[in-house]
């Protein structure tokens, strides 16, 4: 319609700005109106309003999931539909699967032969078949000579009626590998020689010329042939049809796995938005990352370590992080006991047929620089074979050079010089394990050799002795590192720039993993380090990270220790915290109940660590709005407190800003502020005015006040209302500054006491302010802890408020002007 | 079926759906129209020609409208009987969103369906039917730039009826 311009005059409205729209200029277009518009002044001050919306963002209109962007394609469903016969000759009979790429059928092709097939329907923006298959045609002829049985063959390729690409291949009736050796219990060596298979098919292709670039266990079927299993790789060469597809950025996003790879199978080479250099070597990366579930039924980037991070940071991540042992990774899973169940076995016994050789299989597939993988899939295969006939395989453990080499790599220039006292501790440690590892190695030579008996022995303790002594001093060294990460903790330092930290953070994250990489020493001595470590990671904000070393000490202990011992204990109070600090507050009340009630029988009712206890798990149950069961609780510990470590000491003092806390969430604002008033003073006296602290009591103190202001407009004292807010301001406004310097701009802490000042600002009206601000908290905390953490909801609720709040306060004087002007749209009033 | 016909069955099943969805839901959640139009699209048993689709994309809309509208109608009596209320929560604080412009906005696109019933149809699939642009275009019949004009007018349109009332 809005062809016809200029000759129809006068232009109804919708032509009228249509047209106006489509003029870039600013200048021509107020022309273009002024003419058309000539002698109607009501349309032209009408098209001035239209217009001027049109260039303006509007809060409810374009919200800012527009479009669905999370919500699947429409279009298929379009298309998509039993029965539905595409291409004239693949009927659809029923879906198989759905994924980002599109949806697969199980289709039954009528001509030239009937037969039931797997037809894969691809989505795609409109215009981009041509790109896939133009691609696609290219590797057609290669995937047409593959024959093997143990690869599924592609039987057609070609455009639906709608204009979507299409795949139809040989149906495949089997279940993804990983399920298939789970419910038949396969055992190890079963899943071995599956998995050799596997490799040779892989190897099939790679000779043809075909690289598949997304092998992952739901691309692996296996199908039971008279009872035994039979493993067909499906998909070669689709994913290169979709590499590079012009997807629009929503498409990107949420089929991310289908378009690039499955973040948690992808080579590092092929982590980035640009990765034109793939080669067959990514196959192998991704098989050593299949074999890393067969044994451990985990993949080296957790499910949950991927959905927790942001895209760049994801491809960071799959480029960067070293992979755990598989060995290490049994013996901190928590789902051990099932793991080994389904591969008929004890987890001890589990634990010690992966560690060594299969570890290091494994890592040599998984290397970060491809050129330190296997070199092609039958040599990765041949490896395995050789485990399995106890013969001694080509990949070995990690050299200390390399390690350290890889560290340095790691880290950028400007962290290089704070990492070096580390870096030095950590060659001590791992010179202690190669040392054990030699000095086991040697023993087992004394007992195959028997003919120079005495003097291997001879050769043997003199290691070992060597060995142990190193071992002492690798104890020392644990000490030292302990120490030096104890003194991180941002609690305990006065004054610390925000790079600092940044360093501090990776060094951390860096002695995580190196910890966990090298078997050092003894297993509770790494227990206790871990200990350190996480409470460093969450004084620094990383609870996620905490939460995995925490794990990982507590199941140390659990089986050293012993559930109810008290370092036990201490570690299970540490991950309980970790949860909570991380959202998860499922997983830390019960944690939180089972600590407290072990503690009350082992250590007696009064002992610090139980009042710990309890003050902790008061204060999930205060997280939880149990407001009723958390302030009898907190009393409790508050007095308990208050008789054994005295009224000034820094634990009653937190139980007494929690207690006020739950007062003023309860509603018992007037006994809240008292409270939080003796605290703040105790603490200002006690630990001074910048301790985070005493700022945690200034602003709890604040939150009461606007709580406070609330209740008294309520009540109609407006006075009472505006000095309380004013106050709220001010304290949350010196709250805020001193956080940002000590904490940093993007602690979790800082960015909650952003929330809440800007909410004050809200509330005493001040609503530009409020808006930049929550803006700023809301672009800060998804760039750290992501969209979807629950922290992020409430503030991107409370920004779309102010906006509203925003617009109605800037449209209200027009109201007035326009109001006397046009009387006839006057609404007609509630109904 | 005409739109029309369909429109019971299909506002049934959005609305077991939703209230479905928001059982499991946080309070405050909004609900995913894309998705669940997809979801009672396959419940109903998915008809095969493209007019029926686009039919059952009509009726899919309006019916999301209605649940989206009526859910905030009863939120905000709810609401009415303590005027706006804040949360407290000691790190964060909660405001509940306004369903206010919800309400709103369902009465301004009823005035601009007076003016301009294809322009108010479109608006209607994209923003509570959760269709692209692209894909209301289908739907409807008209070309792609034809939506693009039409949406950016209903917009404008809406954003000033909205402001002026």
């Amino acid at each position: 319609m809005p062809a016809r311009l200029a000759k129809i005059k006068p232009m109804n409205e919708l032509d009228l700005f249509a047209a106006a729209v489509a003029v870039a200029d600013r200048d021509q277009r107020e022309a273009l109106l002024n003419r058309e518009c000539a002698g109607l002044p009501d349309l032209r001050s009408r098209m001035g309003r239209l217009l001027e919306a049109h260039f303006a963002s509007h809060p409810l209109l374009d919200p800012p999931a527009a479009d669905g962007a999370r919500a699947p394609p429409i279009d298929g469903i379009l298309l998509e539909a039993a029965g539905a016969v595409i291409s004239g000759k693949y009927k659809l009979l029923e879906r198989l699967g759905e994924g980002g790429m599109g949806s697969v059928w199980m289709a039954e092709q009528t001509e030239p032969i009937r037969r039931k097939v797997a037809a894969k329907l691809i989505r795609v923006e409109r215009g981009q078949s041509h790109a896939i298959l133009a691609r696609f045609d290219a590797e057609r002829q290669a995937i047409a000579l593959m024959d093997h049985p143990h690869i599924a063959r592609l039987l057609d390729a070609g455009t639906t009626e709608t204009g979507s690409p299409f795949f139809v291949m040989e149906l495949v009736k089997g279940v993804p590998l990983t399920d298939y050796c789970d419910t038949h219990k396969l055992s190890i060596p079963q899943r071995l020689c599956l998995f050799i298979q596997i490799c040779l098919a892989v190897q099939h292709a790679h000779q043809k010329g075909i690289i598949h670039r997304d092998l992952k266990p739901t691309n692996i079927l296996v199908e039971s042939h008279d009872g035994k299993p039979v493993p067909k790789v499906i998909d070669f060469g689709l994913a290169k049809a979709a590499t590079g597809l012009k997807l629009s950025e929503r498409t990107l996003y949420t089929s991310f796995g289908s378009v690039i790879g499955t973040p948690q199978y992808m080579a590092p080479e092929q982590a980035s938005f640009n990765a034109l250099d793939v080669d067959t070597r990514a196959d192998i990366y991704a098989l050593g990352v299949v074999l890393y579930e067969l044994l451990t039924g985990t993949t080296p980037l957790t499910r949950a370590m991927i959905k927790e991070t942001q895209l760049d940071e994801m491809l960071k991540l799959i480029r960067e992080q070293e992979a755990p042992t598989p060995s290490s990774r049994l013996s901190s899973s928590e789902s051990q006991p099932s793991v080994a169940a389904n591969r008929k076995m004890e987890p001890a016994r589990l634990g010690r047929l992966v560690r060594g050789e299969l570890d290091w299989i494994v890592l040599k597939a998984l290397s970060k620089e491809r050129e330190r993988r296997y070199e092609t899939a039958s040599s990765f295969a041949r490896d395995v074979e050789r485990f399995l006939n106890q013969e001694a395989v080509t990949a070995g453990p990690p050299t200390a050079a390399y390690r350290l080499q890889k560290f340095v790599r790691r880290h950028r220039p400007q962290a290089i010089a704070a990492s070096l006292v580390l870096l030095a501790l950590l060659a001590g440690v791992i010179g202690t394990t190669l040392g054990l590892l030699a000095a086991n190695r040697a023993t087992d030579a004394e007992r195959t050799a028997k003919n120079n008996a005495l003097e291997q022995e001879r050769l043997a303790e003199a290691k070992r002795r060597e060995a142990e002594r190193n071992l002492e001093l690798a104890k020392k060294g644990n000490l030292i590192l302990g120490s030096v990460f104890a003194g991180l903790d941002p609690k305990k330092i006065a004054e610390s720039g925000r790079p600092l930290q940044d360093v501090l953070r990776q060094n951390l994250t860096q002695a995580v993993r190196e910890l966990e990489g090298s078997a050092l020493g003894d297993p509770l001595e790494v227990a206790a380090m871990q200990n350190t470590l996480g409470n460093s990671l969450l004084g620094l904000g990383e609870a996620a990270l905490a939460i995995e070393v925490f794990e990982r000490a507590r199941g140390t202990r659990t089986a050293r220790l012993g559930p109810d011992h008290p370092d036990t204990l201490v570690t299970m109070n540490h991950l309980a915290r970790a949860y909570q600090l991380n959202g998860q507050l499922a997983k830390s009340r019960p944690l939180f109940e089972e600590t407290l009630a072990k503690r009350k029988t082992t250590l007696g009712p009064n002992h610090p660590d139980t009042l710990e206890s309890m003050d902790n798990l008061a204060w999930a149950l205060h997280g939880s709005h149990e407001f009723a069961k958390a302030v009898p609780l907190f009393e409790e510990t508050l007095e308990k407190r208050k008789a054994t470590l005295g009224t000034g000491h820094s634990d009653t003092l937190s139980t007494m800003g929690h207690l006020a806390a739950a007062y003023a969430l309860n509603g018992q604002i007037a006994r809240a502020v008292p409270l939080y008033k003796e605290t703040l003073e105790k603490r200002k006296a006690a630990l001074g005015p910048d301790h985070p602290d005493t700022l945690e009591s200034m602003d709890d103190l604040a939150t009461a006040h606007m709580a406070g202001s609330q209740l008294a407009m309520a009540g109609g004292r407006v006075a009472d209302a505006n000095s309380q807010l004013t106050e709220a301001a001010r304290l949350y406004e010196e709250v805020l500054q001193k956080k940002k310097a000590r904490l940093g701009p993007d602690h979790p802490s800082t960015l909650g006491g952003m929330n809440n000042l800007a909410l004050a600002y809200m509330a005493s009206g001040q609503l530009a302010k409020s808006v930049a601000l929550f803006e700023e908290v809301l672009r800060m905390q998804e760039a750290k802890l992501g969209p979807d953490h629950p922290q992020t909801m409430p503030v991107k609720e409370n920004l779309a408020t102010a906006r509203l709040m925003e617009s109605k306060e800037r449209d209200a004087p027009e109201l007035g002007t326009q109001g006397s002007q046009a009387p006839a749209t006057q609404p007609t009033g509630e109904q | 079926m005409t739109p029309g016909e369909l429109l019971p069955q299909v506002y049934d099943e959005l609305r077991k759906l939703a209230a479905a969805k928001l059982a499991h839901e946080k309070p405050g959640q909004t609900l995913d129209a894309t998705a669940l139009v997809h979801e009672a699209f396959l419940k109903l048993g998915g008809d095969r020609s493209f007019a029926s689709k686009c039919d059952y994309l009509k009726a899919a809309a309006l019916a999301m409208r209605r649940i989206l509208v009526d859910r905030a109608r009863a939120r905000n009596a709810a609401k009415r009987g303590g005027g706006r209320r804040v949360d407290l929560e000691s790190r964060h604080l909660v405001v509940p969103p306004p369903d206010e412009e919800l309400e709103a906005l369902d009465e301004a696109l009823s005035k601009l369906a007076l003016e301009h019933p294809h322009v108010a149809g479109l608006v209607q699939l994209r923003f509570f039917g959760g269709l692209t642009l692209a894909q209301s275009a289908a739907v409807l019949e008209i070309s792609e730039r034809t939506a693009d004009s039409w949406w950016a007018y209903g917009r404008a349109w809406l954003s000033v009826n909205l402001k002026e009332n």
